[in-house]
């Protein structure tokens, strides 16, 4: 596998359209998508069949220590 | 019967909407997501008692999910190379600004490896410090670092292309774009 650890402005390959951008922006530019997405996600409504199984499985732990 | 939430239930249910979101970076879809999500939380009840009290709640419930979804991979097989192509039919509201911008991120990030897409979301957008990461993805710390660095090179080379749409707008490019993106795959 290629190491790519090094932070260097990509050349420009051939067929594909120059960037002059450096690493840095475009990093940035990445972690402002990858952020996005996740919260995307995050900020969706908790589906209600998560609050059912909580309860459900809070209630199946009073039962069991009520009879024990 | 009281139905006053417990500490620990509270805290499970305020984490909910994270771990379905790191769910999602791993498998790309929202239904086995929410499997992913209800399975962890049905085995972090069972395990509490190995929670010790005032540590990560929320790292120790990334980790039982993250060995979940790996180890389901390696029992289904054929998603061992899941690249979370689906990722991208998640719903970005259409004619909100980079429409097509996050659906090429989408495509991009599902063709990494689960591993480094997992190490860039942990430290990228789920806030965690390497350190953190690399225990949730038990691994030495180096190697989180390894990965994220991996990962950013790849999606800066699979973006490279598109990037200069967003410092420069270019109709070829974009063309290039639309065919390197494809691969049998629809995004909604």
């Amino acid at each position: 596998m290629r190491n790519r650890n090094k932070t260097e402005t990509q050349p420009a390959k051939a067929g594909e359209a120059p960037t002059n951008v450096p690493d840095s922006k475009l990093h940035a530019h990445i972690g402002t998508r990858l952020r996005r997405l996740f919260d995307e996600v995050v900020e969706e409504p908790i589906p209600d069949k998560f609050r059912i199984l909580l309860e459900d499985l809070e209630r199946d732990e009073l039962k069991k220590k009520s009879t024990s | 019967m009281s139905n006053e939430p417990t500490p620990v239930k509270q805290a499970m249910l305020r984490l909910i909407p994270n771990l379905r979101a790191f769910a999602v970076s791993l498998c790309g879809d929202i239904e086995r997501a929410d499997d992913l999500v209800q399975e962890t939380l049905l085995k972090a009840w069972d395990h509490l008692d190995s929670f010790q009290e005032g540590t990560n709640l929320r790292a120790w419930m990334f980790t039982i999910l993250r060995n979940t979804y790996f180890s389901e991979c390696r029992r289904r097989r054929r998603e061992v190379e899941d690249d979370g192509s689906k990722a991208a039919d998640l719903a970005v509201h259409p004619g909100q600004e980079g429409h097509l911008d996050m659906q090429d991120f989408k495509r991009a990030l599902s063709g990494l490896p689960p591993d480094q897409r997992e190490a860039l979301v942990l430290v990228g957008a789920a806030g965690f410090s390497y350190e953190e990461a690399a225990k949730i993805s038990n691994c030495a710390v180096g190697t989180i670092k390894s990965r994220v660095n991996r990962a950013r090179a790849k999606l800066t080379e699979l973006l490279d292309v598109s990037a200069s749409t967003d410092f420069g707008p270019d109709p070829a490019t974009e063309a290039i774009v639309a065919r390197a993106g494809g691969g049998g795959f629809r995004p909604s």
